[in-house]
């Protein structure tokens, strides 16, 4: 039997959570900054129409701030990062196998359920999470990642669709595919996209249909897998585990057995993290901030629930395993709760950098040898005469001068008692 | 004054000792010993769809919600007669108590200088989530 997957995304991740706690920035012209807001990297429908595109500089639109035309917002990724968990444990509602493709994003495996009635499942999934969390989401679903994805193209693309599409029918994938630019296809992108252009492949049904040894020869194996997953055939494995993508990494797992102690869940988030650190530096980046959960099945309602997630974060982008470690136990110590059954922990890496990205080559794991020592002195002194009292001079001297830049930060509804909305009553 | 070395604090590892060395009789209790009571679990149904928010405000005294207050929401549940709620009304978000009469939805307040709000025809009731529990603090 072939499997059944469904890509459900939130639409506009970042300024979605803005909005649910603060119903002024509905309908408007929103958008969130990039570290030190820096850049434009996420917009509302109404700041598209606008015609600001993705990465626009924050100082570029500073005019259509001052008129009002235009709100942005720093990132808040406590805010998202617990948003995100929300989001993927009612997810998890529906189905336990769930990987988590990104922090707005997650493959569902559906297989099992009856196919007639995957178009309502796909409604309820939509309906649940907005419910539940307040973010609007959509939900495609095929037999293929690749086809999952094109089918959550066609939900956010035709609002007839209501948002979920079911895509499993051969006759309605070939129907979607004649009329969906090749672009828009997962994994092909713009340069590869004009590439298919010049061979007169402009469609995704053009691409379905060409020859996969021809794909090989002039493109990659990778993406002659697109074309084979586009024709229905599964070919990208789950996963479940871990999964890298340029903006974060996460490693998390559902756990074999029910964990109920903390020293459980400790051994299993220091491998999370060790995993993670391990990729990043294979990647030659660097993380500043990070997220660790730990939740109970959402699965299985007859157990008490609980899910908690906490932001870590780091002065510098480091990728030492032994930094984020150190984290662990006083973040256990705040989410851990006796008298639960633990499901599944996990670490996600975020605000990810290159090398070259910052200045700090005091705390450069990679500059030199063996750094461990240095770093011992360094976190002793700083323990002892207060936190960061000893940084690398380029950094500067001003206190907290390498704080980011924030200006436009929300609070942090979810994460900070001082924060929490107020309501009128 | 001579400053400690600063490194050995660093790197000098305690051992840590779940249970007290034994001097005499062990506790008799140690069997017993439960987990602590957990508000989270007295508290929260779903946490996955459990918000926090404060009160500020006097109109919903009678409910129990004073100014400052805590309200715990939970945006799982399906709104019914009587239920206290969170709702977005012309572009604010309110805690009201929600009665239905002859069908049709009202706000009501819970404090004499404030009547009851009727929907009109471009106010469609928009429901936040569902108040469950307040948190007063007495001092």
């Amino acid at each position: 039997m072939k499997p059944v997957i469904a890509l459900c995304d939130a639409n506009s991740f970042y300024c979605s959570c803005e909005q649910v706690f603060n119903p002024a920035l509905l309908n408007k012209a929103l958008g969130v900054l990039s570290n030190n807001d820096g850049c434009i990297v996420a917009r509302t429908p109404q700041l598209k129409v606008l015609g600001v595109a993705m990465g626009t500089p924050a100082f570029k639109v500073r005019e259509q701030v001052a008129r009002g035309e235009i709100i942005l917002r720093s990132s808040n990724y406590a805010l998202y990062g617990d948003m995100s968990s929300r989001f993927m444990s009612v997810l998890e509602q529906f189905t336990p196998t769930l990987e988590v493709y990104s922090i707005d994003e997650a493959f569902a495996d559906l297989s099992g359920f009856p196919p007639e009635q995957l178009e309502s499942i796909g409604q309820e999934m939509k309906q649940r999470v907005f419910r539940w969390t307040g973010l609007p989401i959509g939900v495609g679903i095929s037999t293929t990642k690749t086809l999952a994805k094109l089918a959550n193209y066609a939900a956010k693309k035709y609002p007839a669709t209501g948002g979920a599409v079911d895509l499993t029918n051969p006759e309605r994938q070939k129907r979607l595919m004649a009329i969906t630019p090749v672009g828009e296809v997962w994994g092909v992108g713009r340069r590869i996209g004009r590439k298919l252009e010049a061979h007169g492949i402009h469609t995704a049904g053009q691409l379905a249909n060409s020859n996969r040894q021809w794909i090989k020869k002039q493109f990659s194996v990778v993406l002659e897998r697109t074309v084979c997953e586009l024709q229905g055939e599964s070919c990208l494995p789950w996963e479940e585990g871990g999964v890298v993508n340029k903006h974060q990494i996460l490693c998390s797992r559902s756990f074999g057995k029910r964990v109920t102690t903390k020293q459980e869940l400790h051994a299993a988030l220091a491998c999370y993290i060790s995993h993670a650190c391990e990729k990043l530096r294979n990647q030659k980046q660097f993380a500043r901030e990070a997220i660790v959960f730990i939740r109970t099945d959402p699965f299985n309602q007859s157990l008490s629930q609980t899910g908690r997630s906490i932001r870590l974060q780091v002065p510098e982008p480091t990728s030492e395993t032994g930094i984020w470690l150190r984290q662990l136990p006083a973040a256990l110590d705040a989410m851990f709760c006796e008298g639960y059954e633990y499901k599944k922990a996990g670490f996600i890496l975020m605000d990810l950098c290159k090398v070259q990205g910052f200045q700090g080559d005091l705390l450069n794991m990679d500059a030199l040898p063996d750094n461990r020592p240095m770093m011992s002195v360094l976190d002793a002194i700083n323990r002892r005469y207060g936190r960061q009292i000893l940084r690398p001079a380029s950094v500067g001297f001003e206190q907290q001068n390498w704080h980011m830049n924030q200006q436009l930060l929300s609070p942090g509804y979810t994460t900070h008692w001082q924060h929490i909305m107020g309501v009128k009553s | 004054m001579k400053p400690a070395p600063i490194i050995s604090k660093a790197t000098l590892k305690y051992p840590f000792y779940q249970s007290p060395a034994a001097c005499g009789f062990t506790s008799p209790a140690a069997d017993y010993l439960q987990d602590t009571l957990s508000l989270d679990q007295l508290l929260i149904r779903h946490p996955a769809a459990t918000f926090f928010a404060r009160a500020q405000g006097c109109s919903m005294e009678g409910a129990g919600i004073f100014d400052g207050d805590i309200l715990i929401i939970d945006r799982s549940l399906t709104p019914g007669d009587g239920d206290v709620i969170l709702t977005l009304l012309d572009g604010e978000l309110i805690v009201k108590r929600l009665v239905y009469r002859n069908g049709k939805p009202r706000l009501h307040s819970e404090h004499p200088d404030y009547p009851p709000i009727k929907l009109n025809n471009e106010q469609s009731l928009n429901v936040w989530g569902v108040v469950t529990e307040v948190i007063h603090h007495l001092r």
